[in-house]
Order: structure tokens, then sequence, then C-alpha cells
């Protein structure tokens, strides 16, 4: 599989459930090894050992599993944030409080998280929130792509719009995005360029006016749509 | 009329449940010092000479083996592990410091190489756990076990005295003849821990593993480094509780040493708060439960109960902890 991803657009992934979206994102993010193929970043080849390798390297991954492959429930909204960036919150080895406060503080108010306080435990936010929290954790870390695998399922509308629009305002600031969705219009709306998977391989990519869901619906179905047109 | 009475029914209902749910809160948050206090109350009624200097000396001379390793594992059980071979630890350690100073290698070596015993001890289990992936209660199991053995074939012995020694001095060491040396190192550790548990990124990232492993890992958190480092931790700890308690009683003996201790410091640790399931350590917590936890095994001795009524007890104790961890969550 061949991608090609530039700053500050949005790439999108589509296909069904199964299509290797997600492993490919994993693979991506040194979470998962692969069977061959390589990574570039910046034309340079890189080799993901594990996620730490892929964030040194300026990438950020927002699971479709908020809960298990997102959250630290228990912990608050702060250290939710600031997880990734903490190393470099510390000022002779103590973490400085005051500065995961201002931190955490700003996204806060950036992106509209509502939370009584930011000291509550992250568990206790409406799934809308919860992701923001996650997009804010990376944020901070000022990353060059972000993956996002599913960022708005779960979500109720208001939220997700609300999501949608933070995306598209990443891009300015010259982030790239790598969107997984399983709702066409979702990628329609915001993909500045897209690939469709068949079964872990690309089957095709479509690029800005072309991105429609007839033409998605073509490369899912392949040339099984032959067959099936028969019947 | 009939309108008045409800509503001030209703009134009154309302007022109880806010003050109910402040109740429970509190009975949560302080539950440990509530419970300890009430256990000093109880037994100065029914326990005689409970209220005495003596009582306080024995509490705070004894309970130093149990504050030690407890506060080890409770870093242990916040990254959601356990370690059952912290009492074999103890004895690996002691028997390699005493039987160095037997051997004449001078106070300060003997210990230095003792705590190293228990450094590379926590680093096996440690290894074991983050590497291997093997079960921490199956592989501290067997340090458990094999660690006794272990203990009496670096001593070459089963028991060793050595009265009247240097290494015999500084277990009965009081700075200013007043105050023994256990209770200046149970502080300095206390402080140091607490100190290590609020302020660093370790810590931070011990309890983001412990809540949620998968999670932490995704956000770059390095796994294996947190855990081989908190069964380290916990290994030189009860390294060197193993050490002072033998220092203290002028001898050892590898197979009895910190037998049992596992009870103690894992029902210190729950009655402490700190969840099972992983997440955040709660040191003074666990000091409390630490005292407690000696507490009631002073409490058995001086009322002439037979000792394994006590064991009964603290597991008692242990599952009733546990159970109203559960229900806080």
């Amino acid at each position: 599989m061949d991608l090609e991803i530039k700053k500050g657009e949005i790439f999108g992934l589509a296909g069904l459930l199964g299509s290797g979206r997600t492993e490919f994102a994993k693979i991506a993010f040194g979470d998962e090894i692969p069977d061959a193929g390589g990574l570039e970043v910046n034309g340079k080849p890189v080799i993901f050992k594990q996620p730490r390798d892929a964030i040194q390297a300026g990438l950020a991954f927002c699971s479709e599993d908020r809960k298990s492959e997102g959250l630290i429930p228990n912990m608050s909204v702060v250290d939710n944030i600031t997880l990734v960036i903490l190393p470099e919150l510390k000022k002779r080895g103590i973490i400085s409080k005051k500065a995961q406060r201002k931190i955490a503080e700003a996204y806060i108010e950036k992106l509209g998280i509502k939370t009584p306080s930011p000291h509550q435990r992250v568990k206790n936010l409406s799934g809308g929130n919860q992701q923001k929290v996650l997009l804010a954790r990376w944020l901070c870390k000022h990353p060059k792509l972000i993956i996002l695998d599913e960022p708005t399922r779960g979500i109720d509308v208001g939220a997700k719009s609300e999501i949608e629009i933070l995306i598209q305002d990443l891009t300015t600031q010259g982030i790239s995005i790598l969107m997984i969705s399983s709702e066409m219009e979702e990628l329609i709306r915001s993909c500045d360029r897209m690939a469709v998977l068949r079964d872990g391989v690309k089957a095709g990519e479509l690029v800005g006016k072309e991105i429609s869901e007839k033409r998605i619906m073509e490369f899912i179905a392949g040339e099984n749509a032959a067959t099936g047109a028969g019947i | 009329m009939i309108k008045n009475t409800s509503l001030s029914v209703n009134d009154s209902k309302g007022e109880g449940l806010v003050w109910k749910l402040d109740l429970q809160r509190t009975l949560y948050k302080h539950g440990t010092l509530i419970f300890f206090v009430l256990l000093l109350l109880l037994n100065a009624f029914i326990t005689p000479n409970f209220v005495s200097y003596g009582t306080l000396r024995n509490l705070l001379l004894q309970v130093f083996p149990i504050m030690l390793v407890s506060l080890g594992m409770m870093l242990v059980i916040s990254s959601e592990g356990i370690d059952i071979s912290v009492g074999a630890i103890m004895s690996i350690s002691a028997s390699v410091t005493v039987k160095l100073f037997s051997l004449e290698f001078g106070l300060i070596p003997s210990i230095m190489a003792g705590l190293a015993a228990g450094c590379l001890c926590g680093l096996f289990n440690g290894i074991m756990i983050a590497r291997f992936k093997i079960q921490p209660i199956v592989i501290t199991l067997i340090l458990m076990i094999a660690g006794r053995g272990l203990a009496q074939i670096i001593l070459g012995e089963l028991s060793l005295s050595f009265y009247y020694t240097s290494l015999a001095d500084l277990g009965s060491f009081k700075l200013g003849g007043l105050i023994p040396v256990q209770m200046i190192i149970m502080l300095a550790v206390i402080l140091v821990i607490g100190f290590f548990v609020k302020t660093t990124v370790f810590a931070r990232h011990v309890e983001a593993v412990g809540d949620n492993c998968r999670a932490s890992k995704l956000s770059g958190v390095n796994i294996p480094l947190i855990i081989i480092g908190v069964y380290v931790l916990c290994g030189v700890l009860s390294g060197l509780a193993g050490i002072m308690e033998a220092a203290r009683i002028n001898s050892i003996n590898a197979a009895s040493l910190g037998l049992m201790v596992e009870l103690d410091v894992i029902a210190a640790v729950a009655i402490g708060g700190t969840p099972f399931t992983g997440g955040k350590p709660r040191v003074m917590g666990t000091v409390l439960g630490a005292l407690i936890v000696q507490l009631v095994t002073i409490i058995v001795n001086m009322n002439n109960i037979q000792f394994h009524y006590s064991l009964v007890i603290k597991a008692i104790i242990i599952v009733l902890a546990l159970y109203l961890q559960k229900e806080q969550a």
C-alpha cells in the first residue's frame, strides 16, 4: 500500500470494517510491526518499533476506542491533557504543576472542553468532551501528522460538528491529518484527498472534486460490483 | 395546608440526603484515619496498659519493616501489579549483608551489597513481568519460595548471630540516646516516597500505567521502564527492611525473617486505599494502613489472643478494605 500525505491536508481512509484501515494506522504509529514496507517522514526513511518513536518523529494517534486506548479514566483532565508532554514540564526533575495547569487551561478554553473543573476525573466527562481532551493531549505536543481513527464515533451531533471544525482548523496551522471514518459524508465533507481500502490493499485514490459517495462505493465494491450487478 | 405538609416533608428528605452524601464522602476520604482513631480509642478502654509510652514505642519500632515494604508495595500495586516475594527479598538481602559482615567485609560494604541484592531481586521480577509477560503473582510466587532457599544457600546455614558487633550496634542505635534509628529511616523514607509520588514524572506514569496500560503505551509511556522501576524500588525497600530487622534482633534466621510479611503489607496498602486495579498511590493512606496492621498485631498480643487469630483478623480487614474500595469506585 502506498500513501503520501502532504503538509496541511486532510487525507481520508475509507473502506469497510476489516479492510485494514485501523491496522494501517497502528503500523504507521509503531504499535504494530509491518510484514513489509517502510515509512518515510519528510523524505527520510524511519523505523518505529513502538509508539514512543512515532511520537518523537511528530506523529499522533487518536484511537477509535477512546475508553481502552485513549483515556486514563481516573486521572484528572489536567493530567490527561499533559500526559504526552509531561517529561517536558519538569524543572530539575520535578513536575511544574503551574506549567501543567497553564497548558491544560489554555487547551480547555481553545477547544471549548466543558468540565466543572480541570481537576475533574476525565471519565466523568461526556463523549465529545473526552474526545476533545484526547485531541488536546496531542495538540500540545505540536505534531506534524495526527491520525484520527473514527474521531466522531459515539459523540452527539453538536459536538460532532464542533470537532469537524476543529479538525479543519488544524490544517491551517500546517498539521496534516489522516482521518479514518466509516461515515462517508464526514470524509466527503472534510477530505482533500482520500484512499479507499479493500482487503488490506489500496483499491483507489480520489482527489478533490472526484470525492463522492458513488466513486467511493465503486472502489469499496471493486470487481465484485460487476458480478453483483449481474445478479 | 396539605400542600404545605408535603412540601416540608420533601425538604427534610432532601436535607437528609445531602447530609448522608456528605457523611459518605467524609468517610471515604478520611476512612483510614477514622478507623485508626477508633481502633486507638477502643483499645484505650478494653486493652490493659494500652495507653503508655511503651505501646507507642513498640508500635513505631515494630512497624518499621511493614512501613518500608508497604510503601514499595504501594507503588507496585499502583501499577496494577503485586509482589508477594517481599518477605523472601528481606531474607535474601539480610543474608547477604550478615554473611559478608561475618566474613569481615566491613559494615558499609556489607549493607550496600545487601541493598544491591534487593535491587537485583526487584530487577528479576520486573524484567520477567515487563519483558517476558509473566503474571506478577506467578513470578513473585516463584521468588517467594525459591528466595527462601537462596537466602539459606547464601548464608551457608539456617541462622547466624552477631551479638556485640557494629551491625548489632546499628540496629539498636538511638539518636541522642532517645530516637531509634529505625524511626529516623522510616520518617526519611516516608518523606522521600511522598515527595517522589507528588512531584515526579515517573510516579505519574506509574499511575497512568496502572489505570490504563494500553492508553499509556499509545501516549509514549515507557512501560517496561515503569514496571521494572516499581519492582526494583519495592525490592530495595524490602532489602533495607530485612537488613535493619536482622540488625535489630542481632541475628538472622533465613527461613523466618520476613515470613508472612506479605499479608501485613498487602493489608496496609488495601486499607490505605490504593486501588488494586491500578491507579493513584496513596502515601498517607499506606502509612496509616501500616500503623493499623501493626496495631492489630500489638492488640492481639496484649490481649493474650493466640497468634493465628491475628492472621484471620488481618485477612478479614483486607477483604473489608477491598470491598470498600469497590464500593467507592
